[in-house]
């Protein structure tokens, strides 16, 4: 108890020593912890952005005019047996115009249709797995009762809507940005753990005849190392401190403000999840802290 | 007023034997008094175990090994001894310091330290063997950013004692040396022999039974070292075994204590109340 105590004094005494060596160290682990903390927040909020979209991926069957009522429900029982198909729905012809007259933008379109609906009914299915979209489009295509009805009987593909291009390339890009943020990640960790590592090294040398003197006279290796290990700890518990307060000060201060300019988006996130951010950097830092003065310590601290 | 004392202290370091007729009484020979004195010539020095055995140790540096630093050593240590080590720069001194503290380990043969094996010794354990040896080296050690106090207290901090101990130990060891009134002074302003004062004060305040002393003297003029001396003397009265490495001639000669001569790794004379020869 009285080491611990002894051990947390040596490194604050440290803090002040090296002053100058000891901030470069601190604002490294901050702001790498801060990058990599704002990439997670904004991987969280990408990800739950993704999400939405896929949720809103349905496919869209266009049906002929003429269809019989008897094929169409043949078609959607059909189609709702088949694996990652959450739910199907008709639509028809009157809905579709419905439907489309809330969410056009130019309502003189359909008064230029005199009365006319040009519109064809639809099956719409929902994906319990929004990326087995195109698997199930193809088994749609296969059925040879949805053949018979399909508006457009020469090519069949394109009687069929949905958000593939879309998806496909937010997958590509989510998935490339996890890359770049793991590699950004990696980088930033091993920048801090030169940081921390130079940082102990210099407090090493700084320590060296008290060292010598602590073995001399019989302090244990644990007693030795403590303050150094403290010390590190001490640094990144401290840059992580800062990063994740100025996290926070995004979050209460900048975050509304870009919500408000991308409003048809939702970046909100959860506070659990914050919670959750919050203590991966501060275990971040403390992990970078620790094995920095570790390594430090095998290479320049014989005991 | 500290320096009167420090002249009084000096006063005492000269008296050797006769001194204290003067009725020149310094904090030193004042506690001289207080310590439990125990005549050495009464005590048969080769009683019970030893506290230091060399057996057959052999210690060859990578550097050159064709001229081992020590060669066959065999030799023991009792309890309350006071022995000088003596050779030529070379000669394998610091060596033979370097194995008993186990900083280094010996190429072949074993060595004990009070019954504790150091060629099997883990490394885990060595700092405790290192609480049980006080060590005092030529050139002091002392840590300059801290006061008399603090370097001899950083000796018990860093071994874990409590502060309960430490206020009561080190103002009573400080005494002990002589330097009851230099508490807050820094090493620098302090001469070499009241600075060698302290780092004996810091390797002793643990109560060691053994005192390995470096060249303790080397750095200081013989009126000086006569008193450091008689301070080691008077630790091993109370039954401290000391072993000092030593170049200074004068010193073995007067003092007539065991002499262990070592000469290019050999041991070549090893001698009840020894001189320092010509052989060396």
């Amino acid at each position: 108890m009285s080491s611990l105590f002894y051990f947390l004094k040596e490194s604050f005494q440290g803090l002040t020593r090296n002053l100058s060596t000891t901030l470069g160290s601190i604002i490294t682990i901050f702001l790498s912890l801060l990058i990599i903390g704002v990439f997670l927040v904004g991987g969280v909020i990408v990800e739950h952005l993704v999400r939405n979209i896929e949720n809103e991926v349905s496919i869209t069957a266009h049906i002929a005019d003429d269809a019989s009522q008897e094929t169409i429900d043949s078609v959607m029982s059909q189609i709702s047996a088949l694996p990652d198909v959450a739910s199907v729905s008709f639509t028809s012809k009157d809905q579709a115009l419905e439907d489309f007259r809330e969410t056009t933008i130019n309502p003189d379109i359909i008064e230029q249709l005199d009365g006319t609906n040009p519109l064809p009914a639809s099956i719409e299915v929902e994906l319990s797995d929004p990326s087995q979209v195109e698997s199930v489009v193809q088994q749609i295509l296969d059925n040879t009762d949805y053949k018979s009805i399909t508006d457009n009987p020469d090519d069949p593909s394109e009687a069929i809507r949905y958000g593939q291009r879309t998806v496909d390339k937010l997958f590509t890009v989510t998935s490339y940005l996890r890359y770049i943020g793991a590699a950004l990640i990696i980088l930033l960790v091993f920048i801090a753990l030169v940081f921390i590592n130079n940082t102990i090294r210099l407090a090493i040398m700084a320590r060296r005849k008290e060292i010598a003197i602590m073995r001399l006279v019989g302090a244990s290796n644990g007693f030795i190392r403590g303050p150094f290990l403290m010390e590190g700890a001490l640094h990144a518990v401290i840059g992580a401190g800062l990063a994740i307060g100025v996290i926070q000060l995004l979050r209460m201060y900048a975050l509304p403000r870009l919500q408000d300019a991308v409003s048809f988006l939702s970046l909100d996130v959860s506070g659990h999840t914050y919670v959750m951010i919050y203590l991966a950097l501060l275990g971040a830092g403390l992990v970078i802290g620790l094995l920095g003065s570790a390594f430090a310590m095998r290479r320049y601290l014989k005991v | 007023m500290a320096n009167e004392m420090s002249q009084g202290a000096r006063g005492a370091h000269g008296r050797h034997r006769s001194a204290a007729s003067g009725g020149q009484l310094s904090a030193t020979s004042q506690l001289s008094q207080s310590l439990p004195v125990l005549d050495v010539n009464d005590v048969p020095t080769h009683m019970g175990m030893p506290v230091i055995t060399f057996d057959h140790v052999t210690k060859v540096y990578a550097a050159q090994p064709k001229k081992p630093a020590l060669d066959n050593i065999t030799l023991e240590v009792y309890a309350g001894e006071f022995i000088f080590l003596v050779g030529h720069s070379g000669s394998g001194k610091s060596t033979f310091i370097k194995l008993l503290t186990r900083e280094i380990k010996p190429t072949s043969g074993k060595i004990y330290v009070a019954d504790e094996d150091l060629t099997t010794m883990r490394n885990w354990r060595v700092p405790y063997l290192r609480r049980n040896i006080g060590c005092v080296f030529q050139d002091f050690k002392l840590l300059p950013n801290k006061t008399v106090f603090e370097n001899v207290a950083f000796a018990l901090e860093v071994i874990g004692k409590s502060r309960h101990v430490i206020k009561t130990q080190v103002p009573e060891v400080l005494r002990l040396v002589g330097l009851a009134d230099k508490l807050n002074k820094y090493p620098d302003q302090l001469s070499g022999g009241e600075q060698q004062r302290v780092s004996i004060a810091r390797a002793i305040v643990n109560r060691p039974p053994l005192l390995i002393c470096d060249e303790p003297t080397g750095n200081l003029d013989p009126q000086t070292s006569r008193g450091i001396m008689d301070l080691l003397e008077r630790i091993n009265r109370t039954g401290t075994t000391v072993v000092i490495a030593t170049h200074d001639r004068e010193m073995v000669d007067n003092m007539r204590r065991r002499v262990i001569v070592l000469d290019r790794g050999h041991l070549t004379r090893d001698q009840e109340r020894g001189v320092y020869g010509s052989d060396v």
